[in-house]
């Protein structure tokens, strides 16, 4: 009885906290994978058939066909789903320009796919989220294309002067940033509930394991399934609560994103006269400018690819001997000297990561603070030309 | 009235720069969802600095935005496009 006890808990334990197993044993099977993945992060085409369209007319035609997309400085990124995210780019001029298209990963995506990889067993998952996630791309390539390619362009209106064209470029930029607000406030959602499935959902289940076993003395299938429905109610209740603190505010972005592309595509095809007053709107977005960049700087690091990488890499394989450890150390009923080293080099490997993280952060936290007083310079620089402005009319 | 808002003062002037031409009071007053009062207010003033002219025709009230009231506008807009134009959000960190 005792051996199946031991055998369930080391099981629950391999299954959670397997970073060094999946490094030890399950790279080695699972490399194909890992080359797959490394692929897929650069997974693009180009068109360069002489019939690409400029940058410009990609965007506009996207944006007339109802995508959402984001103008950065180097292209177009259309926000695919919560796993992907596509960028457009050209280069070359009209008539000969070649178009790029580019699938990068989101973190989550990455986390997604190395989680059940590591286990080793899980690597299939792996493979069929990678397929999905290519199809999917691929899908979304296809309807790019048609869309692009499906219905002449109608002629931008002539504007009669300066003024439309400022306005135009001014609301594409406040929709920028609106939307660059709006992906943070999702990705840290979605970031979220990842974090209560993986913490709640897998590692609750193994601590209340340990729990009830240590209240029976043994472990079985009751146990287990006992670990594994409390669990669940836990992940549940924090999923919810989580959703209900942070969907206010989602959808108040989300708000600002609709508010934005409505007046854009009505300053883009010059139809309506009437609705929302543009200089009205970018006073609004003047006055958010604070809290969309507090925004920004709370989800710069929860959102980078890099450091969610390096944090998983660094921090499983310390949880992993820690857990061993302390598990090999409770089943002996004695000091093993092995176990013992297993644990102090789990804790070394911890503190070290957390070194690691902190500097990143910190990194993080700098480059946020010029930006946030450079931003603060300039809304108190807006509030005061615009009351120059008035004193001089 | 001494100061106006910048804000009500900012979508008056877009209005009457984007009808191109007279506007009737009242549809003025619609557009921009303001007080009547308010309104009449705010195109004494707007008056007062000859960014706007009076016309009648057929017994209404037109209003006509002038070249320095579309100045104005044109200033305004400047201002608020130089705050939002800097590339300070990097969207490739988001992703």
């Amino acid at each position: 009885m005792l051996m199946v006890s031991v055998s369930v808990i080391l099981c629950a334990s391999l299954v959670v906290l397997l970073g060094a197993y999946g490094l030890l044993f399950g790279l080695m099977a699972s490399g194909p994978i890992l080359i797959l993945i490394v692929a897929m992060s650069s997974f693009s085409f180009e068109s360069c058939d002489g019939t690409a369209q400029h940058l410009y007319d990609i965007g506009r035609a996207l944006r007339l066909h109802g995508v959402r997309i984001v103008e950065t400085n180097e292209g177009i990124l259309i926000p695919g789903n919560a796993l992907y995210t596509i960028e457009v780019r050209s280069s070359g001029k009209r008539g000969a320009v070649s178009t790029k298209y580019k699938a990068n990963w989101t973190g989550t995506a990455l986390v997604l796919m190395l989680l059940p990889l590591l286990s080793g067993y899980g690597a299939a998952i792996s493979i069929v989220l990678s397929f999905y996630v290519l199809f999917d791309v691929r899908r979304s390539f296809a309807r790019l294309l048609k869309k692009i390619g499906s219905a002449p362009l109608p002629e931008l209106v002539e504007k009669k002067d300066d003024i439309g064209q400022l306005l135009m470029f001014t609301i594409a930029d406040a929709n920028r940033i609106a939307w660059d607000v709006r992906n943070v406030k999702h990705s840290r959602y979605q970031d979220l509930v990842i974090f209560w499935m993986v913490v709640l959902g897998l590692i609750g289940t193994l601590v209340f394991s340990i729990v009830f076993w240590s209240f029976s003395g043994t472990i079985g299938l009751f146990e287990f399934t006992s670990a594994l429905v409390v669990s669940a109610a836990l992940t549940i209740i924090a999923i919810l609560l989580t959703r209900s603190r942070m969907l206010p505010g989602i959808r108040k972005a989300d708000h600002w994103v609709e508010r934005l592309e409505a007046v854009q595509a009505r300053e883009e095809s010059g139809v309506s006269v009437d609705g929302e007053s543009t200089i009205g709107l970018l006073i609004e977005v003047g006055a958010e400018l604070p809290e969309w960049l507090q925004t920004r700087d709370k989800g710069h690091v929860d959102n980078s690819g890099a450091m969610w990488l390096l944090t998983f890499f660094l921090v499983l394989p310390s949880a992993y001997l820690i857990a061993n450890g302390v598990m090999s150390l409770l089943m002996s009923f004695s000091i093993q000297w092995i176990s013992v080293i297993w644990v102090l080099v789990g804790v070394a490997l911890a503190f070290a990561s957390y070194l690691v993280y902190r500097h990143l952060l910190r990194q993080e936290r700098i480059k946020s603070h010029n930006l946030r007083k450079e931003w603060e310079r300039r809304q108190k620089y807006l509030t005061r030309r615009l009351e120059e402005v008035i004193e001089g009319m | 009235m001494e100061r106006p808002d910048i804000y009500v003062l900012s979508r008056l002037l877009e209005r009457l720069w984007r009808e191109n031409g007279p506007m009737m009071k009242t549809r003025l007053q619609v557009a921009s969802n303001v007080n009547y009062d308010v309104l009449t207010k705010y195109l004494e003033w707007m008056s007062a600095k000859r960014f706007v002219t009076y016309e009648a025709a057929d017994g209404h009230d037109l209003v006509r935005l002038t070249p320095s009231g579309k100045n104005a506008y044109l200033k305004i807009l400047q201002v608020v496009g130089e705050v939002l134009a800097v590339p300070a959000f990097s969207s490739r960190d988001l992703t």
